[in-house]
């Protein structure tokens, strides 16, 4: 009897039509044709499965380039140039990935690390700060034509690593700031020389701070731990004071849940003098007074949260949750702390970024492969957008706001 | 043991085929269709599929049988199997699960109705069989096996990364792992691991999902795209 012989060349063409085949939908590629316009209403999706990003226009619901070759992005994050035109892509894979996006190009790539989770863009523009898992520690670039500047590894846990590094920002005074997650410290790099980092180091901040966020003023860092219930915050304009540790105990003795995803403290839910921010294993948004950073209230949720956001003008935070629970949205009333509405955009809803001013919120949609557009008044879903495995959404107003 | 099995399986319906008057029969695939998609065969009867595409591959795999899917095979190549057994036997095509087929066989000369009723179960007359082979990935549906592995990619993978090679959680690629025991890793991913963020799997999996779900991380996770 004869069994068929498998043809590797023939296989692998094959797969490689039917790959192009999928991965062609309606965009227009229109590398090399720049348009002549400001980029003030333009933004990026990204494409998690593909390694590909969309440039999209926030104003028309269109989507103008599809930009590919950008390796691994299931847990990519996005900088901008100050000038808004370029776009700092950050992969899983430790790729940095410059994008033009007047022009949908790819500008230049590096694979810089082993294992990234993120990055930030200097005050002044001029650099780029990338945070690696492995090996764990900070690598800094030239924005533009991301040689290395500086390379800052993180303590050592044993013989054969280092810290993974997380919850990088810039801060005023080229500054940036990061945490390290198995040894439990903050570490603030000033690199006002760039050939001379100037590293001051915060110890036991905390057990396993996961992520860290800033303040729009650029003000206080604050980092979430996941190994107790709590948080550490920076005062960056008494450096000297340490850290101190702000709404201890928070889940107040209550059993800890699991959880499926951590959560971000990416961007800082305020709104006049409350912050809104994620609990960890309580499926409860934390509302604290931005003024003595003390627990006001605790806001009971559909899930882990995973992003909560304020609205730019501060009225409404939305949240997003994980596994199992990532299928919804809830939106709290900032002055009545109640949940003024629960929608249901489908599973795998990632993430969230509103318009410069707020008027709609974009919302990724991994398993249905779209985007949705809603009304942040009405709540009303305006336009659906295709997009594959959609994750990220990064908007260019994010150039000129300190932390993102 | 999965790829010694399926074979002992050919070996065997080869020495019992060899000591019948059998038949071939002929499956054209064409355009993503097997046709005849129903036959009904005599015991020890072979049948030949014949891709007759342009240029797309297929397979034919018996899923419910719990065997591994087979090689893809490329237009004008064929395929060739012989059924020793009365019963029905539904297959799919590996890449294309909307192209379904069935294989009826019955007892040379006994009548018949020549299209079986029901068409998910298979009607083994002798249960000790190499056919039921394989009972871990036989019990769970293809559908299901689907579902895990995308819940692998993408929500594993929101902690170990889309491609298991790390991230927050360490890397599950079969190198960094066989440091583990197939038990050590069911109950890492049962009970999670208190203290980190590896959280318990237990209310999303049953036993045989979690024992399936190691194996496949042991074997290692083919990156397919989607
Ligand atoms: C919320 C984050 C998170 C998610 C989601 C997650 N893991 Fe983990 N996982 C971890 C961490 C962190 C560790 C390391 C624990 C330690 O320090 O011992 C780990 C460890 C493991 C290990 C042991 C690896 C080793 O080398 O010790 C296995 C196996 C594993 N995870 C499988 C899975 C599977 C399968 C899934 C999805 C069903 C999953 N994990 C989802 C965070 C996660
Ligand atoms: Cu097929």
């Amino acid at each position: 009897m004869k069994r068929p012989t498998l043809k590797q060349t023939v296989l692998s063409l094959a797969a490689l039509l039917l790959s192009s085949l999928l991965f062609t939908t309606s965009i227009q590629a229109k590398e090399g044709s720049c348009n002549v316009r400001g980029t003030g209403d333009l933004g990026l999706i990204i494409e998690r499965a593909t390694g590909s990003a969309q440039v999209v226009n926030t104003s028309t619901h269109k989507s103008l380039f599809r930009v590919k070759g950008l390796g691994d992005l299931s847990h990519a994050s996005v900088v901008y140039s100050r000038d808004a035109r370029y776009a700092y892509v950050f992969g899983r894979d430790g790729g940095l990935s410059k994008i033009d996006i007047l022009c949908g190009t790819l500008v230049k790539r590096i694979v810089q690390g082993g294992n990234s989770i993120g990055g930030a863009i200097s005050q002044d523009g001029s650099l780029i700060a990338v945070s690696n898992y492995e090996p764990g520690g900070v690598k800094i670039f030239a924005s533009g034509d991301l040689s290395l500047v500086a390379d800052i590894p993180a303590s050592k846990v044993d013989d054969k690593k280092n810290s993974k590094t997380v919850g990088l920002v810039d801060t005023p005074g080229q500054n940036f700031v990061f945490s390290l997650y198995d040894t439990g410290e903050t570490w603030v790099v000033n690199m006002s020389d760039p050939t001379k980092p100037n590293i001051t180091r915060y110890k036991k901040i905390g057990k396993q701070p996961y992520d860290g966020l800033v303040t729009p003023d650029g003000r206080h860092y604050i980092a979430g731990l996941f190994g107790e219930d709590g948080m550490a915050i920076l005062d960056l304009w008494h450096p000297e004071k340490g850290m101190r540790r702000i709404m201890d105990h928070y889940g107040r003795g209550e059993k800890k849940l699991p959880v499926y995803k951590m959560p971000h403290l990416e961007g800082w839910a305020i709104a006049g003098d409350r912050a809104f921010l994620p609990a960890v294993g309580h499926h409860e948004v934390l509302v604290v007074n931005s003024k003595d950073w003390k627990q006001q209230a605790h806001i009971k949720v559909h899930g882990q949260p995973i992003f909560v956001i304020a609205r730019p003008d501060g009225r409404y935070v939305w949240v997003n949750f994980a596994f199992p629970n990532n299928d919804t949205v809830q939106v709290i009333d900032t002055e009545t702390l109640k949940i003024v509405k629960t929608l249901t955009p489908g599973k795998g809803t990632l993430h969230m970024e509103f318009t410069p001013r707020g008027e709609a919120v974009w919302i990724s949609v991994r398993d249905k492969d779209e985007v949705q557009i809603y009304n942040t008044e009405t709540f009303e879903k305006k336009a659906t957008l295709p997009v594959t495995k959609p994750s990220g959404i990064f908007f260019t107003s994010r150039a000129h706001t300190t932390g993102l | 043991m999965k790829v010694i099995l399926p074979l002992l399986f050919f070996i065997m319906m080869n020495i019992a085929t060899t000591t019948l008057a059998k038949t071939t029969h002929d499956i054209d695939i064409k355009k993503f269709k097997f046709s005849p998609a129903k036959i009904t065969i005599d015991v020890g009867d072979t049948i030949r599929w014949t891709n007759k595409e342009k240029r797309q591959y297929h397979s034919v795999w018996f899923e419910q049988l719990g065997e591994p899917e087979p090689q893809y095979f490329f237009p004008n190549e064929f395929y060739e199997r012989s059924f020793d057994k009365a019963g029905d036997f539904p297959y799919r095509c590996g890449p294309h699960p909307k192209m379904t087929g069935i294989v009826h066989v019955q007892q040379a000369g006994k009548k018949q109705p020549s299209v079986p009723k029901t068409k998910s179960v298979i009607k083994v007359e002798d249960s000790s069989t190499a056919i039921t082979t394989n009972k871990t990935s036989s019990e769970i549906s293809q559908k299901r096996r689907e579902e895990i592995l995308y819940l692998l990619k993408h929500d594993c993978g929101s902690c170990h990364g889309m491609t298991l090679k790390g991230g927050l959680g360490p890397s599950l690629t079969p190198d960094s792992i066989n440091k583990m025991s197939t038990e050590q890793i069911v109950a890492t991913i049962t009970y999670g691991r208190p203290g980190t963020p590896m959280p318990p799997w237990k209310p999303f999996f049953n036993e045989k999902e979690t024992l399936w779900l190691a194996q496949q991380l042991q074997k290692g996770i083919e990156d397919k795209k989607e």
